[in-house]
């Protein structure tokens, strides 16, 4: 009897009206059906036959129900239900763009979070430990780790074989797969990967501005609490260096030797730069004890720095376009090689450390 | 058998079958069927939808009739307005058949 049910259920489904005509009809249904199988097993068919025939008989449960529906009106909630049903089958069929959108969205988003991991270990990461280097401190030891191990990635160009093998496993899903949430399984791959990119950002990145956080209290710490001698292994070599550079240069410069002279000013402005750029608390604790000097000190690095600068713009313009008579190179170069020399001589006043350098060299 | 021509003509045999007595879905159908010599097999899903319009306008009154342990059945009887509107539908309808067979009798000329 169950089919009988199942089938009256389906022709009276959302017919309104109160519960007692509901009730009527289905039972006045239900007795046409209950007659019809009478009859037709009483033509000799069997049992099951005979409800098959009288269902098929009865007509189509749709159009009974509009039918009846037409009479009778339908129920409200049935009307948000069909209602319901169709916007559901158009969006499915509309399905695929949404997810088509999701896919690209997420390739988007993968591309954007390897992008910023790949620039933050190239430009950001060798700039931070690059800095600690230049104050004589540890940066965290992670941030050493990540870049021993990323150094094959970029350098070794480990980045490749990645690429081709996350290519190639994709390749593979989409030729070898056959499935109706193909699209599905895409998407999740997807999304995995993209939180598995983010995770990878945020341990790059993170520890990163955790060190620039405690950086600025390094730099104070390095100034405050560096030994002398400490400070005086990050100064010293500069000045050094810087001397170094200088002689060669004066000697270039009495030759009238303009190729040889190019790389000495290189050198010397390089120094004075380093010098320019290492903190001031180094400098004064490298050797100096007098702190109201430290000012004129530094400008007069600034001006050693901008001279040789400028010697070194000469040259390159003479090289590059040989459009300055020697005559001239000579007198201009000799002119800012005088004004270096005037605040070197004052520096070795002001300065013990680089009095002091300059007597030992002398002594040499 | 072409089913417009049958759905129009099925309310005026509906009203016609029960102005000789009241009976019941099923036996209309069965009726029909026997009368007819199954050129009119109604489906029930035309036949209860047609007979609760015409319950709805009035022109059929239903009733349950039967042993309330043993079968029941809803009977359909004709009201007098049922009357009036079958004597109405049948002049309509000998009006339109004489038309109509007016037309295919007339000989080829």
């Amino acid at each position: 009897m169950n089919e009988i049910e199942r089938f009256l259920d389906q022709v009276c489904c959302g017919v309104a009206g109160s519960p007692d005509l509901r009730r009527h009809l289905r039972k006045e249904l239900r007795e046409h059906l209950t007659e019809e199988i009478e009859s037709n097993v009483a033509a000799g068919l069997s049992r099951e036959e005979a409800v098959r025939k009288a269902i098929a008989e009865f007509g189509d449960p749709a159009a009974i129900r509009d039918g009846l529906q037409a009479v009778h009106g339908r129920r409200l909630m049935s009307l948000l239900i069909e209602k319901s049903m169709a916007w559901r089958e158009t969006t499915m069929k509309t399905g695929w763009k949404w997810s088509f959108v999701a896919q690209v969205a997420l390739v988007l988003t993968i591309a954007a979070q390897v992008y910023f991991t790949a620039a933050a270990l190239v430009y950001i990461l060798p700039g931070i430990v690059g800095h600690h280097h230049h104050l004589g401190t540890p940066p965290l030891a992670y941030l050493g780790t990540i870049r021993r191990h990323t150094h094959w990635l970029f350098m070794d160009f480990g980045w490749i074989p990645l690429l081709l093998a996350a290519l190639a496993l994709w390749l593979l899903f989409e030729w070898r797969y056959r499935g109706e949430n193909k699209s599905t399984i895409r998407l999740a791959g997807l999304s995995l990967a993209s939180l598995a990119t983010f995770v990878v950002l945020a341990l790059v990145c993170i520890p990163m501005v955790i060190d620039l956080v405690i950086l600025p209290g390094q730099i104070y710490d390095s100034q405050v609490n560096m030994r002398p001698r400490q400070a005086e292994r990050l100064v010293v070599p500069n000045i050094a260096t810087a001397e170094a550079a200088l002689a060669e240069l004066r000697e270039a410069v009495a030759r009238e030797d303009w190729s040889a002279a190019e790389p000495a000013a290189e050198q010397l402005d390089d120094a004075y730069s380093a010098l320019e750029d290492a903190s001031p608390g180094v400098i004064m604790l490298a050797g100096e004890t007098r702190r109201d000097n430290l000012d004129e000190i530094l400008a007069l690095i600034d001006e050693i720095a901008e001279s040789s600068d400028d010697i070194r713009d000469r040259l390159l313009a003479y090289r590059f376009s040989q459009s300055n008579a020697p005559d001239d190179l000579n007198a201009k170069i000799r002119s800012h090689l005088q004004d270096l020399e005037a605040s070197r001589a004052k520096l070795a006043q002001q300065s013990a450390l680089f009095a002091a350098h300059r007597a030992s060299k002398t002594l040499e | 058998m072409d089913t417009e021509l049958i759905k129009g003509t099925l309310s005026l045999l509906i009203l016609s079958l029960l102005k000789r007595r009241p009976m019941y879905g099923y036996e209309l159908a069965a009726t029909v069927k026997q009368e007819t010599d199954g050129a009119f097999a109604w489906k029930a899903g035309s036949l209860y939808p047609n007979l609760h319009k015409l319950e709805k306008d009035g022109l059929v009154r239903a009733e349950w009739q039967g042993k309330p342990e043993g079968r029941q059945r809803k009977y359909y009887h004709l009201t007098e307005s049922g009357q009036a509107a079958l004597e109405e539908r049948l002049k309509a309808w000998s009006s339109i058949s004489h038309a109509v067979n007016r037309v295919l009798e007339k000989p080829h000329e």
